[in-house]
C-alpha cells in the first residue's frame, strides 16, 4: 500500500498534481452551486417580506 | 421550419434552457464523477508504469485532459462568440461568459500539473519554451475576456466586446497545438493527435481516453452550474423567474403547515 502511495519515489509529484486538479474542479463546482442557491434564497426572502408588508399594511 | 432547425433554435430561449439544466444536472454530475473516478483509479493504480518515466508519467491522467480542455473550452467559446455577433443570441452571451472562468481553471490546472511534471523530468518547474508560453498566454486571454465583460456596464455591449476578444484570441489555439512541432521545445510531442497510430500503449491509452471524456463532462457540469445563475441574473423580472421564486415561497409555506399539523396530533 505504501508502495502505491510512494509512486516509485514520485509520490509527491503525482499526488500533488492529482490533488490540485481535484481541488480546482471542486472549487468550480461548489462556488457556482452555492451562488445559485444563495441567489434564489435571497429572492424568496425578499418575496416573503414583501408579502408580509402587504398583509400588515 | 425544419424540425431539426426548430429543435436547435429552442436552445436560444432562456425559459427553455433553465428547466433543462435543472433536470440534466444530476445525470451529468453522476456520469462525470463516475467516469472521473474510473479513469483516475485505472490510470493511477492499474495502468503499467512507463519504462522511462516510471510512475511519474501518471501525471498524464490529469495534465493531458486539463490541457485538452483548456483549448476545447476556447473552441466552444469561439462558437458562442460567433452566435453572439451574428445572431445576437443572449443565451450564447451568458454561456460565453460562464465558460471563461472554467477555461481559465483548466488552463491553470494544465500549467500547474505541467510544472509539477517538469520538475522531476526536466529538472525545472518552468521553461520559457513555445508550448508553455503560449499556454500561459491562453490563461491571460481567458482572464482578459472575463475582465472586459465585467468592466462594461451595459451587458449586451459587454458581451459583444467579449465575443470580439474571443475571436481575436483564437489565433493562439493553433499556436499552442502546433508549438511542439513548429519549434524545438522541451515539451514532448502529442501522444494522442493520431488515434489510428497512437504513440502510447493501449493499457495506458484507455484510462487517458476515459479521463478525457470525464473532463469534458466536468466542463458541461460546471457550465450548467454557472449558466443557470447567469440566466436568473439576466432576466430577474421575467415571468418564468418570478414563477420559480413563487414556487419556492409556496414550498416554504407547505412544509411548515404540515409540521404544525403533526404537532397538533
Amino acid at each position: 500500500m505504501s508502495e502505491f502511495f510512494s509512486m516509485g519515489g514520485y509520490g509527491a509529484y503525482v499526488w500533488s498534481s492529482v490533488g490540485l486538479s481535484l481541488l480546482v474542479m471542486g472549487y468550480n463546482l461548489l462556488i457556482p452551486y452555492w451562488r445559485h442557491q444563495r441567489l434564489l434564497q435571497s429572492w424568496r426572502q425578499q418575496q416573503q417580506e414583501e408579502a408580509r408588508l402587504h398583509e400588515s399594511g | 421550419m425544419h424540425p431539426v432547425l426548430k429543435w436547435f433554435y429552442q436552445w436560444a430561449v432562456p425559459h427553455f434552457v433553465y428547466p433543462r439544466i435543472q433536470t440534466g444536472l444530476p445525470w451529468v454530475a453522476l456520469l462525470a464523477s463516475s467516469l472521473l473516478v474510473i479513469g483516475l483509479v485505472w490510470g493511477l493504480v492499474f495502468a503499467p508504469a512507463d519504462y522511462q518515466q516510471g510512475d511519474a508519467f501518471r501525471i498524464i491522467y490529469v495534465h493531458v485532459p486539463a490541457a485538452w480542455l483548456s483549448m476545447l473550452v476556447y473552441m466552444a467559446m469561439t462558437m458562442m462568440a460567433i452566435s453572439v455577433l451574428v445572431w445576437r443570441i443572449q443565451v450564447a452571451e451568458l454561456a460565453l461568459i460562464a465558460s471563461a472562468p472554467i477555461g481559465a481553471a483548466f488552463t491553470l490546472m494544465a500549467l500547474f500539473t505541467g510544472a509539477i511534471w517538469g520538475k522531476p523530468m526536466w529538472g525545472a518547474w518552468w521553461v520559457w519554451d513555445a508550448r508553455l508560453t503560449s499556454e500561459l498566454i491562453l490563461l491571460f486571454i481567458y482572464l482578459g475576456i472575463f475582465a472586459l465583460y465585467h468592466a462594461i456596464e451595459d451587458k449586451r455591449q459587454a458581451a459583444k466586446a467579449a465575443s470580439l476578444m474571443t475571436l481575436v484570441g483564437v489565433v493562439n489555439i493553433p499556436i499552442i497545438h502546433y508549438s511542439v512541432i513548429w519549434w524545438n521545445t522541451l515539451h514532448q510531442p502529442p501522444s494522442l493527435s493520431k488515434l489510428d497510430t497512437p504513440s502510447i500503449h493501449p493499457d495506458m491509452l484507455w484510462p487517458l481516453l476515459i479521463t478525457l471524456l470525464a473532463f469534458k463532462l466536468m466542463y458541461l457540469w460546471m457550465l450548467m452550474l454557472r449558466l443557470r445563475t447567469e440566466l436568473l441574473l439576466r432576466y430577474p423580472q421575467s415571468a418564468w423567474v418570478q414563477a420559480i421564486v413563487q414556487a419556492m415561497v409556496q414550498a416554504q409555506i407547505q412544509p411548515t403547515k404540515d409540521k404544525s399539523k403533526d404537532n397538533a396530533r
